[in-house]
């Protein structure tokens, strides 16, 4: 399952979109020195902002089931590898205390900045991201901030274009008993092939479209609108990461 | 048609195979801390057919759009914690394989025996770069990072440096910003 992004009205939704990626970097700098307590309440502060969104916290750790896994793995190897006193005296279980702490920190901190990505890719148009990621590269020199914006909007309209061809694809072939096939490279080959020769295809038609409508870096930029709420979520970020630093 | 200083054609097939990076990074095989997925594939794609330029430029816009939170990374994963998360030292290194790989292409004219070299030395790159990196995050040594982090993965890569030859076989006279300008007329277009 993937998670897009979800219309609504609510608070989290309508913060400016600059300002949700600039408190996403600087969350994620500060929990680089975040220990146990400070981690807890980022933890507590996430969940509380994705049910403030109208989104379930629950459904949103469900997507991330596959990161979850690499965090178990991640807190395991580093039981096993440090060297400490064993929480347990069994033979078949290395892990130490101090591995354990430090596995768990490290887990928790990746943990806690997966979920404010979550809730800024669950609150944010993909086009107000591209629109903020546009604002930010501006004074950057050499990086041609249009056209990355440009492709950065191409990028998530083809996914789900990628998605949709690959579903037609499969069902034709189905229609045509690719089931009967026994060599699984046989149906990868017959679907990826005439997949990849579509998505192409379909590439280079947008492009030619694009060119015959003149398509140029000269566009109309997006409208931002910050107001007193926005300065205030800033704050309130601000003071949270202040907070965070200070008990950690 | 007027000189135009913005090529298109390979701006939208950038984006395209940013794209199919990440909808290779969907399709996981979970066998441990780094999962099978078909990016490195794409990324291998994206060298032969952008070239250095472009197929870097492709894959730093799938790490910026990642990095803003956009659903990319494997498992429909995004964000900053990813980016700088235990498979971090991969997808930096999907940058810079994409450049050397794109590099040598040119430099030998998409010669067959370079083009695979290339795929050689860029998923070296992938993992000159990942595997130091899930060492540093997991603690482990060398041997067992390699364990998990390479060994289980080279037949993958063998299987997925062929099928990359043959997309880019496949894909290349489809194109319009493969062709060469001065044999690339389609019908449609009339000669000037």
């Amino acid at each position: 399952m993937i998670i897009g992004f979800h219309s609504g009205r609510t608070v989290v939704h309508r913060v400016d979109a600059r300002i949700k990626l600039a408190a996403l970097a600087l969350f994620s700098l500060v929990s680089l020195r975040t220990g146990f307590p400070g981690l807890g309440l980022a933890l507590a502060a996430a969940l509380v902002l994705l049910a403030a969104a109208r989104c379930s916290p629950l459904h949103c750790l469900r997507g991330l089931k596959w990161y979850l896994v690499l965090l178990g793995c991640i807190v395991a190897a580093r039981a096993v590898t440090t060297p400490g006193e064993p929480v347990v005296a069994h033979p078949w279980l290395p892990g130490t205390r101090q591995g354990l702490e430090a596995g768990l920190v490290l887990a928790g901190r990746l943990l806690v900045i997966a979920l404010f990505g979550l809730l800024v890719t669950v609150t944010t148009r993909p086009s107000h991201i591209r629109a903020a990621v546009e604002w930010y590269l501006r004074p950057i020199p050499f990086i041609p901030q249009q056209q990355v914006a440009t492709m950065i909007g191409l990028l998530v309209r083809f996914i789900p274009v990628i998605l949709a061809q690959s579903a037609e694809l499969d069902d034709a072939l189905r229609a045509r008993a690719i089931e009967q096939r026994r060599n699984p490279l046989r149906r990868i080959t017959h679907l990826g092939m005439p997949l990849l020769r579509r998505t192409f295809v379909t590439a280079d038609r947008l492009a030619s479209a694009m060119e015959a409508r003149c398509y140029g870096m000269e566009r109309t930029g997006h409208q931002w609108r910050t107001g007193t709420g926005d300065w205030a979520a800033l704050g309130l970020v601000t003071g949270f990461c202040a907070l965070l630093l200070a008990i950690s | 048609m007027p000189n135009q200083p913005l090529d298109l054609h390979r701006l939208v097939l950038a984006s395209l195979l940013a794209a199919l990076i990440a909808v290779g990074g969907y399709i996981v095989i979970p066998i441990g801390p780094v999962p099978i997925v078909l990016q490195n594939l794409f990324v291998l794609v994206a060298a032969l057919l952008l070239g250095s330029r472009w197929a870097a430029a492709s894959v730093a816009v799938y790490l910026l759009a990642g990095a803003c939170g956009l659903p990319v990374f494997a498992g429909g994963g995004g964000g900053l914690g990813h980016l700088f998360g235990p498979r971090g030292g991969y997808l930096f290194g999907f940058l810079i394989a994409a450049w050397v790989v794109g590099r040598i292409s040119e430099t030998f004219r998409q010669r067959p025996v370079a083009e695979i070299i290339g795929m050689v030395v860029g998923s070296l790159i992938i993992y000159a770069i990942g595997v130091p990196w899930l060492q540093m995050m997991f603690g482990l040594g060398l041997g067992k990072a390699l364990a998990v982090g390479m060994y289980p993965f080279i037949p993958g890569d063998i299987v997925k440096i062929a099928a990359a030859y043959a997309i880019v076989k496949g894909v290349r006279p489809l194109l319009h910003s493969g062709r060469r300008p001065d044999h690339g007329r389609s019908q449609a277009e009339p000669a000037e």
